[in-house]
C-alpha cells in the first residue's frame, strides 16, 4: 500500500522551496514535483530534524543531500510515515546507545590514566630532574611561608653543634644528600623536610626529646625525605591538582600556613621509605635505633592523651598530623645488630648545648 | 502554528521579511540533563538547548535549523586547551618552579598574559559567531561570516586600548567600526548582509549615561559617608580620639569595629554602585542596539529593533533571579528569554528576493568555539 501528499521541497542550493508530491512506498519517499526532479530516500537514511509532534509540520532530511530539507504537514502521512520508521520518533537505539557506552567508557580510562600521570608518576619523576637552584629557590618560599612568625634560633651552617650532629649521621652513609639543619622556636612540635636539603626542627620536639639519639633519629627520618625529594614531588603534585581545579572553576592559590601542611603531608608510602632510610642510616652511624623508637612512642602518647593542645588549629601543626605514628611503623624500627656497638650521636656537652639553642 | 504560511513561497521580486518567536514545548527536558553541565557532557547539553530555541525563531514561518554537534564544541575545546592553556600552565609552573612565586618576571608573564588574552577576546568572539552562522540553516541554506578573525580582534584590541585611554568616549565610535565589520561579513547563503550608519547619533545618549554615571557615583560616595557618620559617627570618633591617646603599646582597642565598619559602608557603597551602573547604561545599550538594527540591511529590508532601557533591565534582572534561584539549571531558559526578546522585537521594512539567495559557497569549518568556550563570551 502506498500514501501520497504534497509536501514543501528545500534542495538544498536555493533559499525558495519547490512544491512536491510524496510518496510512501516500499523503497521509501518518492519525492517528485515540477521543478524537482524525481529522487528516493530511503526510509533508514532518513532524520527528522525535530521529534515529530501533533501540530508541527514534519521536516525531514537524507543522508545522501545533506542541505535538501522536506516539509509534511499532513498528519495521517506523518503517522504513516513514523509507523514505517520509528527511528524517526526517537526512542532507543542500541547501535547509539553502545557507541555512547564505549565512548564513556574509553574517556573514564583515560581520564584515570591522566590523572595518575598527573598526580603520581610525573612528581616523583620530575623532583629528580629539577635542578639544585629551583630546589634551592622552592625551599626558601616554603620555609618563608611556614617559619614566618617564628624565631629562627641556629642553622647548620653556622652552628657548629648542629654541624657536628649532621657530621656524626654522615659517619658510614657517604651516599647521605647533602642537607642543612634550622632550628626554629615555632608554637609546634614537629619537623619537616623542605625541598632542596633544607630540615626545620622547632624548639619543642627538641624540649620534649630525651636524649641526642632521639633527635638524630628523627634527623634521620627527615633526611629519608630529603633522599626520595618527597617534598619536591609533593609541590608539584600540589600544582598538577590546582592545573586541574583550574581546569574546573578558576582556583585558588596555595600559600597559607595550613597549605603548605597539607603539602608536607606525606603519603604513608614516603613516611615507610623515611623510616627505612632512617634506620639504616641509624645502624650504619652506629647510633641506636631505639632513640627514634622511643620518641615515637612518646608522640604517640602525647597524640593520645590530647594534651598537645586544645582546638583544631592548635593541634593540626603537630606531629600527628603530617607524620601520623603507627604501632606498625614503631614495631618496624629494630635495635642494632649483634656486634655493633652503638655511640651516643651526640656528646654530653653538645646535647646541653642543644637543648639551650634556643635561649 | 505554521500550518498557514504554507503558500508563501517567496516567488517574484521579492517578499517583506517577518521575523517571529513560536514556543514550543521540550526545553524543561533539555534543562534536566544541565545538571551535568559542569561535565564533559556541557558541549552536547549546550548543542540541544542551541538546536530548541533556534527551531524557535521563525522568518517568514520557516524555521531556523542549527546543525552544530556536540562533538565539535569538544574538539575545540581539547584543541584550544592543548595549544593554549596547558603550555600556558607549563610555562607559568616552571617560571614559579625556578624563580619563586614572587619574582618580578612572574608579574610581567601575567601581564604578558593578560595582553594575550584580551587580544584573542575578539577572535573567540568572532570565531564563535562564524561557527554559529556555519550551523544554522534557513530553508536549507547554511549562513557563514567571511572575513578574517584576526583581522577582526586586532580592531578588537585596539578598541578596548583606546577605550580605556579615552576614559570611554571612544566606545561609540569603535562599537560602530566593530559592528560594521562584522555584519559586513555576515552571509545567508550568497546574500550579504550590510551596515552602514555614522556614529554621531550614539554619542548623544552617550553623553547623558556618562553623566549620569559620573554625577551619581560622586552623590552616592557623598551619601553613603555621611549616613555611615550618623550612623556610626560616635563610635568613631571614640576610635581617632583613642588612636590620639595611643602610646605605641599595640592597636587600639575598637580596631576591629573600625575596620568592619570601613568595609561595610565600602560593600553597601559596591553594591549601590554597581546596581546604579548597569540601570543607567541599560538605556544606552538599548539605543545602541536600535540604531544598530536600523543600519542593516539584507537585500533591500532594513531591520528595525525596538529595544528600551527599561525591558533591557526587566530582562538582565529576571534572567539575574532565574539563574540564582535554580542553582543555574535554568540557564537555557534565561537563554530562550534573551533569544525572544531580541526576536519578537526585531522586524524588518522592506522585500528580500528570497529566489537571489543560493547555496553558500564558504568552507565550513570541522570544529568549533573552543576560544568562546574557554572564554565563556558566547552567551548561548
Amino acid at each position: 500500500m502506498s500514501i501520497r501528499t504534497d509536501a514543501r521541497f528545500f534542495d538544498g542550493e536555493i533559499a525558495r522551496d519547490h512544491i512536491a508530491v510524496v510518496e510512501l512506498t516500499d523503497r521509501g519517499l518518492e519525492i517528485e514535483g515540477l521543478d524537482v526532479r524525481q529522487r528516493i530516500w530511503s526510509l533508514s537514511g532518513l532524520s527528522a530534524v525535530a521529534l515529530p509532534q501533533p501540530g508541527y509540520p514534519l521536516r525531514l532530511s537524507h543522508e545522501s543531500e545533506p542541505g535538501a530539507r522536506l516539509v509534511i504537514t499532513q498528519e495521517a502521512f506523518t503517522r504513516e510515515l513514523v509507523t514505517r520508521a520509528p527511528h524517526l520518533a526517537g526512542g532507543f537505539n542500541a547501535k547509539r546507545a553502545g557507541r555512547v557506552a564505549v565512548i564513556v567508557a574509553v574517556s573514564a580510562l583515560l581520564t584515570a590514566a591522566i590523572l595518575y600521570l598527573i598526580l603520581s608518576f610525573a612528581p616523583q619523576t620530575l623532583a629528580f630532574v629539577m635542578p639544585d637552584s629551583w630546589r634551592n629557590s622552592l625551599g626558601d618560599h616554603v620555609e618563608a611561608a611556614l617559619a614566618s612568625d617564628g624565631k629562627l634560633c641556629a642553622s647548620s651552617a653556622s652552628n657548629a653543634t648542629l654541624g657536628r650532629l649532621a657530621g656524626r649521621l654522615r659517619e658510614g652513609n657517604p651516599e647521605m644528600p647533602a642537607i642543612e639543619i634550622k632550628i626554629y622556636d615555632l608554637n609546634i612540635l614537629n619537623a619537616f623536610a623542605l625541598p632542596g636539603g633544607r630540615i626545620v626542627i622547632t624548639k619543642q620536639l627538641i624540649d620534649a626529646a630525651r636524649s641526642g639519639d632521639e633527635v638524630a633519629g628523627v634527623l634521620g627520618h627527615e633526611i629519608g625525605h630529603v633522599y626520595h625529594r618527597h617534598s619536591e614531588a609533593q609541590l608539584i603534585r600540589a600544582m598538577g591538582i590546582e592545573l586541574l581545579l583550574k581546569i574546573a572553576s578558576g582556583g585558588g592559590e596555595i600559600g597559607s600556613f595550613a597549605g603548605i601542611l597539607a603539602i608536607l603531608q606525606y603519603s604513608r608510602d614516603a613516611e615507610r621509605e623515611a623510616d627505612d632510610f632512617a634506620q639504616k642510616t641509624l645502624v650504619n652511624a652506629a647510633i641506636d635505633p631505639l632513640g627514634l623508637k622511643r620518641f615515637f612512642e612518646e608522640i604517640k602518647k602525647l597524640e593520645g592523651s590530647g594534651s598537645s593542645g586544645g582546638g583544631f588549629f592548635d593541634t593540626m601543626g603537630d606531629m600527628m598530623s603530617t607524620h601520623p605514628v603507627t604501632d606498625e611503623r614503631i614495631e618496624a624500627i629494630k635495635p642494632l645488630p649483634a656486634g655493633i656497638v652503638a655511640r651516643p650521636a651526640l656528646s654530653a656537652d653538645d646535647w646541653t648545648s642543644l637543648r639551650k639553642i634556643c635561649g | 502554528m505554521s500550518f498557514q504560511t504554507f503558500g508563501t513561497r517567496g516567488t517574484g521580486a521579492g517578499t517583506p521579511l517577518t521575523i517571529e518567536y513560536v514556543e514550543q514545548p521540550g526545553l524543561g527536558r533539555i534543562a534536566l540533563l544541565m545538571v551535568l553541565t559542569l561535565t564533559v557532557y556541557r558541549f552536547w547539553a549546550k548543542t540541544n538547548v542551541r538546536r530548541h530555541i533556534w527551531s524557535c525563531v521563525h522568518i517568514n514561518g520557516e524555521p531556523l535549523e542549527y546543525t552544530g554537534r556536540g562533538v565539535e564544541l569538544f574538539l575545540g575545546f581539547l584543541i584550544v586547551f592543548g595549544l593554549f592553556f596547558l603550555p600556558i600552565f607549563i610555562v607559568l609552573a616552571v617560571l614559579q618552579l625556578s624563580l619563586g612565586p614572587e619574582h618580578p618576571a612572574i608579574i610581567l608573564a601575567n601581564l604578558a598574559l593578560f595582553l594575550v588574552i584580551l587580544f584573542l577576546w575578539g577572535m573567540a568572539l568572532y570565531r564563535a559567531r562564524r561557527y554559529q552562522l556555519s550551523r544554522t540553516l534557513w530553508r536549507g541554506i547554511r549562513g557563514s561570516l567571511v572575513g578574517s578573525s584576526m583581522s577582526y580582534s586586532l580592531l578588537y584590541f585596539g578598541a578596548m586600548l583606546l577605550r580605556s585611554m579615552t576614559l570611554g568616549w571612544s566606545t561609540p565610535a569603535m562599537n560602530l567600526n566593530l559592528q560594521e565589520r562584522m555584519i559586513g561579513d555576515m552571509r545567508i547563503g550568497s546574500m550579504p548582509f550590510r551596515f552602514k550608519g555614522r556614529a554621531g547619533p550614539l554619542y548623544g545618549p552617550y553623553a547623558i549615561c556618562w553623566v549620569a554615571t559620573f554625577v551619581v557615583t560622586i552623590v552616592l560616595a557623598l551619601v553613603v559617608g555621611i549616613a555611615g557618620y550618623a550612623l556610626f559617627g560616635d563610635t568613631l570618633g571614640a576610635f581617632f580620639e583613642s588612636i590620639n591617646k595611643n602610646d605605641g603599646s599595640g592597636p587600639p582597642p575598637d580596631t576591629d569595629l573600625f575596620v568592619g565598619i570601613i568595609a561595610v559602608a565600602f560593600i553597601v557603597g559596591f553594591l549601590l554602585f554597581t546596581v546604579v551602573y548597569y540601570v543607567t547604561w541599560a538605556f544606552y545599550v538599548a539605543r545602541e542596539m536600535s540604531i544598530f538594527a536600523s543600519y542593516t540591511t539584507l537585500d533591500s529590508a532594513r531591520f528595525r529593533m525596538e529595544a528600551t532601557g527599561g525591558s533591557l533591565i526587566a530582562l538582565v534582572l529576571g534572567n539575574l533571579l532565574l539563574m540564582i534561584f535554580t542553582l543555574g539549571i535554568a540557564t537555557p531558559f534565561a537563554q530562550q528569554r534573551l533569544v525572544r526578546y531580541l526576536v519578537t522585537r526585531l522586524s524588518a521594512d522592506g522585500i528580500v528576493d528570497v529566489n537571489a539567495i543560493l547555496q553558500s559557497r564558504e568552507a565550513v569549518g570541522r570544529t568549533g568555539e573552543g576560544l568562546a568556550d574557554a572564554f565563556d563570551v558566547s552567551w548561548i
